[in-house]
């Protein structure tokens, strides 16, 4: 007997429906799984045989086909043991077919038949939204991940007796389920709406709520650079010796930018559910990423890749701030493969088997030491560099990298007085007021547009929205000469210029806004080229 | 199959067809009926064919003595299994279709000292079409 399950697969971070047709017939005993099956998917017959035998089923005798349609995309993971599973209970009758199908089905299972969660919750079920399909039965331990989309109903399920229960009608319809795995006795999920001011209170990411921007004694022109970073989403280079606290500053940057709306948190949340890095029973990720990779990554590690194409730290950080420790130090391929993200705030990535395109809208902070030995202008200590090493280090970050970047910073080492007696400077709460009132800005001025921040416009935009005084024109033209700069880097400050003047709350950009912008450029071996 | 092999030549044929004696009486007090017994093709033989209700069961024998020791001789292997999906597949289609339910069960007798009664494990449906793969 026939009987169809509705799944999901994943493609990138995208969802799509999977039909998953069992058929249960008479002749040989046999079980085969087709529509391009993964290695993971072959082995879950093992899974599903043992599973419906220890939950006190007998596994029939028969000749089992199943089918994962559309038959012509490749599928992969373990997350359709469950609705295979119970295609093959519905197709021995001991589970209503009309019950079966008004879900999507979700699920890795185990051996002794309780359900483990699956990766990509969150993206199936989106798509199972645009379907038109709105009721889930998913593990246990990614119900807050889904519930946090409107318009879902999702039924937590911790085994395949579970999911019985609930396809019979035997289950109170009762959101409370206790949860095996994640060690609690009781785990409550709560139901959508309040679900809102219970934020999630574990997230992979390094807690940035003891962060603050007034930790970093002095360094105010580095601050006032994350500030305009983070307003008007313009990437940033910091150079300083060690020790002088570029670090330290870029893991405050996102402490400076507004929490994620909802659409950005659900963005979010999706990458990491792909990526499997949710923790059991986590909601929706309401944090902006910090992402730092180290500069050994892989290309796979950082722009993303793998057989079934995971997401990298690049995506990681979508909304987020990317944190790139070393700039110079970062192998030359993976800094190039960087540039069309940065571009486009997303990745696409190109196999045999298809391209797939992942986001990766995000800010980048890099550093670097002004020299291989790090004390290169720095006050009391001898840099050992010849200038021979000093421009072949500059030399490894490529000239059209550095066009994608906006503000360069210098950060420089403190002496023994700034870190007594300095200046705190502003809180991050003071300094977040003036970003959000310049991003509203920013909002009205795109309306209608695709880009939504200054540091996103083209030359065409620039010229369209960027208004500049009389006087600020003369020092721009100025500038444009003693510096012989480029018609980019023109853009660039105009660009800046803008972010600085909608911190400021002015309407047009004036000679101080240009003259702030101007001490962005670039420093140090960096300034010969733009 | 490792464990009957190690007894003294002769004896090994001898245990297998008690075994099978065994095991097709044993059925038949069950309420199946024998179709065959040492169905054998060019590509492959069953120990025995029987009948339970609708449902052709293949039985694969497996006899053991205490002599044997170490191999529970419940697995089939892979090789085994092949000839005798082979040979179930040439028997269906002499006896009228594919399209009847079946089912490969594996029969275990142990033999105790060959003095008491022996020990019959039946498992049923023990392997599928997978073994091809």
């Amino acid at each position: 007997m026939l009987s169809t399950v509705y799944s999901g697969g994943v493609t990138g971070v995208d969802g799509y429906i999977v039909e998953v047709e069992v058929d249960v017939s008479k002749g040989l005993p046999d079980f085969t799984i087709v529509g391009l099956p993964d290695t993971a998917i072959q082995e879950s017959r093992e899974r599903i045989r043992a599973s419906i035998r220890n939950s006190g089923w007998e596994f029939p005798a028969r000749r089992i086909i199943v089918n994962l349609a559309p038959a012509v995309m490749k599928k992969g993971g373990t997350g359709f043991d469950l609705a295979i599973a119970l295609g093959i209970l519905a197709s021995l009758g001991h589970i209503p077919q009309d019950a079966l199908r008004k879900f999507v089905v979700m699920g890795e299972l185990s051996l002794d038949g309780s359900v483990r969660p699956a990766r990509g919750a969150l993206c199936i079920a989106v798509s199972a939204l645009e379907s038109g399909r709105n009721s889930l039965l998913v593990p246990a331990e990614n119900a807050n991940e889904v519930r946090a989309l409107e318009g879902i109903t999702a039924l937590p399920v911790s085994s395949l007796e579970d999911a019985y229960d609930v396809l019979n009608g035997r289950f109170d319809g009762s959101l409370t389920v206790a949860c095996k795995r994640t060690g609690d006795s009781t785990t409550d999920f709560r139901p959508r709406d309040t679900l809102a001011d219970h934020p999630s209170d574990s997230d992979p990411l390094e807690s940035a709520e003891s962060l603050d921007l007034s930790d970093v004694i002095g360094q105010m022109h580095a601050k006032r650079a994350l500030e305009i970073a983070a307003a008007g989403w313009h990437n940033v280079l910091m150079v300083g010796p060690p020790g002088s606290g570029k670090t330290m500053l870029a893991k405050r940057l996102p402490t400076l930018m507004p929490p994620p709306t909802q659409s950005e948190a659900i963005e979010i949340t999706k990458v990491y559910s792909v990526a499997g890095l949710l923790k059991p029973g986590q909601g929706l990720i309401t944090k902006r990423p910090f992402r730092s990779p180290h500069h050994t990554s892989s290309y796979a590690g950082l722009v993303g890749g793998g057989p079934m194409i995971r997401p990298g730290e690049i995506s990681l950080a979508h909304r987020g701030v990317l944190f790139l420790d070393e700039l110079p130090e970062f192998r030359r391929s993976v800094l190039e493969a960087m540039r069309q993200p940065l571009e486009e705030g997303k990745i696409t990535i190109s196999r045999a088997s298809g391209s797939v395109t992942l986001p990766a809208m995000s800010l980048m902070v890099a550093s670097s030491n002004p020299c291989p030995c790090g004390w290169r202008g720095a006050h009391g200590r001898e840099c050992s560099c010849s200038p021979r090493a000093v421009a072949s280090y500059a030399g490894r970050i490529s000239g059209p990298l550095l066009d994608r970047i906006d503000l360069f910073v210098e950060v420089p080492r403190l002496d023994i007085q700034d870190l007594y007696g300095g200046v705190k400077g502003e809180t991050s709460r003071e300094v977040l007021a003036r970003v959000m009132s310049a991003r509203e800005i920013q909002v009205k001025r795109f309306e209608g547009l695709k880009i939504s921040f200054n540091g996103e416009m083209s030359s065409r935009e620039v010229a369209r929205f960027c208004r500049v005084t009389e006087e600020g024109r003369k020092l721009l033209m100025k500038a444009f000469e003693s510096f012989s700069l480029s018609s980019r880097s023109y853009n660039k400050i105009l660009k800046v210029s803008q972010t600085i003047a909608d911190l400021g709350g002015d309407t047009v950009i004036d000679k101080k806004h240009i003259a702030e912008a101007l001490s962005y450029r670039a420093i140090l071996p960096w300034n010969r080229r733009s | 199959m490792s464990g009957v092999k190690s007894l003294p030549p002769g004896q090994a044929g001898i245990l297998g067809r008690r075994g099978e004696d065994i095991v097709a009486s044993y059925l038949e007090s069950l309420g199946c009926s024998i179709l065959k017994r040492n169905y054998r093709t060019r590509r492959g033989e069953i120990d025995l064919i029987v009948s339970e209700g609708q449902t052709t069961v293949f039985v694969e024998v497996k006899s053991r003595s205490s002599l044997s020791s170490g191999d529970p001789g419940e697995r089939v292997g892979m090789r085994k299994r092949r000839r005798i999906i082979r040979a179930a597949i040439s028997y269906l289609l002499t006896a009228g279709g594919l399209d009847v339910p079946c089912r490969f069960d594996t029969a275990i007798v142990d033999f105790h000292k060959g003095e008491s009664a022996p020990i019959i494990t039946l498992i049923k449906n023990s392997f599928d079409l997978d073994a091809q793969s």
